[in-house]
């Protein structure tokens, strides 16, 4: 029931929903870039969606199945292969020992999840899993490590903790196949259009200034990371020198003196003394966080009662 | 901007203020305290600062209205609560100044116009109160900081400030609690340790306390097993 990682590209981290609790300490929330793909990885195998998946940034990875396991793979089409054989996201894969799992580089999307049938096994840090290498926590060894070379890829076994009259609760993959309902798999585009929540110092800035923000193309630029995606495009003037720094959300769009709109992400600081003209929608936010530098990006007005219908409807895929 | 408003489908920001008392800074910590001593139960996260807590909370286990309720409930608390200065021990820091390679205290002495015992004695002179912890994990903003100690930040930033570094910028003062990237100039160094990895309580600091700084001598810095 495990892989063991032979060779890593530019980047691969374990993730669960994110570490919540911490806020007044510092600590970020981190978690999956895009939670809608990490959570129907889970969700193909039967895991509680909070479980350990890994996201694989770019591809350039490679995995060799130890024993026989079932994995699910979602979100970018990296080119990924079996034994050398094309395969597609968004579906459940049984691996059979020797078997390698290869992602080359994007096809569509940024991001590839990959989830193991009980969830990745990982010392947890303050009730998470969730690598955030700047904090140095999270990841298989607890200490914000990204996947090494030789890290075994192994699933999560509390049973070790709590012995259990059934040692071996899962001796064989998943014995029904969930497969994904096509409705659900989203499309990457190379233009995409993010609901934006009005927020924060959005009253205080210029209306013109709000207009200009809705009504333009902003460019995706090369300065994009887990902390935040710096965009390119017309400049907005909040005309607001500096706040009294305060609490950021997932997902805010900070607006600093040169008017170029920087969207906070899952590894963004806790507070901040920059002006911010709203929160970016969590289930768009999940796909700029598919956005590869040169993709276009829009902002539309949404009302927060949409967002929250739209999030309900998120979760209840999953009850 | 109204008191409490919204930020996202999980998330309020309720502000006690526009500018940086410690009359709101009391509000501040009360109402943080409140939230997880009488809801934690819905509440996921929340993050204190200056004069706002941000509030995350559970969609599953209460709605967007719900939540809005609880909080104007203990907003109203917070405000109609007669607050004192709680009598919670100060926080005590010891500090080397001026050593280490990393040190700007000649270049505050020359911006400030003052000698190096001036700067000490005004810096360990008085208490602070930690306004938010941010920036990174246990990082405290610690104000305000006599008058005449008052230094902008670096035009450009280290790449390394050693952890334990004692800075200044601005009105504030901080510990870096890890050794990171800064632009706050470094007057000191404590042997103490700002963050616990291992333990829940984690940070030293922590929002609404109040801080002293003792200065010690490099001979004793290096005793408790500070580092250079």
């Amino acid at each position: 029931m495990s892989l063991v990682v032979l060779k890593t590209g530019l980047l691969a981290q374990l993730h669960d929903r994110g570490r919540y609790g911490y806020g007044a300490h510092g600590l970020t929330h981190g978690g999956p870039m895009d939670e809608v793909a990490h959570c129907w990885a889970n969700w193909l195998l039967d895991n509680p969606l909070d479980s350990a998946t890994l996201e694989i940034t770019y591809g350039q990875l490679t995995l060799e199945c130890k024993q026989r396991c079932a994995i699910a793979l979602t979100g970018a089409d990296l080119g990924a292969t079996l034994n050398g054989r094309a395969i597609n996201p968004w579906q459940q894969l049984a691996l059979n020992p020797g078997d390698q799992l290869c992602f080359a580089t994007p096809v569509k999307g940024l991001r590839a999840y990959l989830a193991l049938t009980g969830g990745i096994q990982c010392k947890k840090r303050f009730g998470s899993a969730s690598t955030v290498k700047r904090e140095k926590v999270g990841g298989i060894q607890g200490d914000g490590s990204a996947i090494k070379v030789g890290d075994l890829i192994a699933p999560d076994q509390p049973e070790h903790l709590h012995p259990h009259p059934h040692p071996h609760p899962h001796p064989h993959p998943h014995p029904h196949t969930r497969s994904m309902p096509a409705w659900a798999i989203p499309t990457y585009s190379n233009t995409i259009e993010l609901g934006l929540i009005p927020g924060y110092q959005f009253s205080a800035i210029p209306a013109v200034q709000r207009a200009i923000f809705f009504s333009s193309q902003y460019l995706v630029t090369d300065k994009i990371d887990r902390m935040g995606y710096r965009l390119k495009g017309a400049a907005i003037e909040t005309g607001i020198n500096g706040i009294v720094s305060e609490g950021i959300a997932l997902g805010a769009v900070q607006v600093p003196s040169d008017g170029q709109p920087i969207v906070l992400m899952r590894d963004r600081q806790t507070i901040g003394g920059y002006p911010k003209i709203g929160t970016v929608f969590s289930l768009d936010l999940a796909l700029l966080g598919q956005a590869k530098p040169g993709d276009l990006v829009n902002f539309r007005s949404i009302d927060i009662a949409d967002a929250e219908n739209r999030r309900v409807l998120f979760e209840r895929n999953f009850t | 901007m109204p008191e409490i408003s919204p930020v996202n489908e999980n998330t309020w920001i309720v502000y006690f203020g526009q500018t940086i008392t410690d009359a709101v800074a009391m509000k501040v910590k009360h109402f943080n305290d409140l939230l997880w001593s009488s809801h934690a139960a819905v509440i996921l996260d929340t993050v204190p600062s200056y004069t706002s807590v941000l509030v995350t909370f559970n969609f599953r286990l209460i709605d967007r209205f719900a939540m809005a309720a609880l909080l104007r409930k203990a907003h109203q608390i917070t405000l109609s609560t007669e607050l004192v200065d709680q009598a919670l021990e100060t926080l005590v820091i010891e500090v080397c100044y001026g050593i280490g390679t990393v040190n700007d205290l000649e270049y505050v002495a020359q911006y400030c116009g003052l000698s190096h015992q001036q700067i000490i004695d005004r810096h360990a002179g008085q208490s602070y109160r930690v306004y938010a912890i941010g920036f990174s994990p246990g990082f405290g903003f610690l104000g305000n900081t006599h008058k005449s100690l008052f230094v902008p930040r670096r035009k450009t930033p280290r790449l390394k400030v050693p952890a334990g570094s004692v800075s200044l910028a601005d009105n504030q003062s901080a510990v870096y609690p890890s050794e990171s990237p800064g632009g706050w100039h470094v007057i000191g160094r404590t042997w103490q340790k700002m963050v616990n990895w291992d333990s829940d309580e984690f940070a030293y600091l922590k929002t609404g306390y109040k801080v002293r700084f003792e200065p010690i001598a490099e001979a004793e810095f290096l005793a408790k097993g500070g580092q250079l």
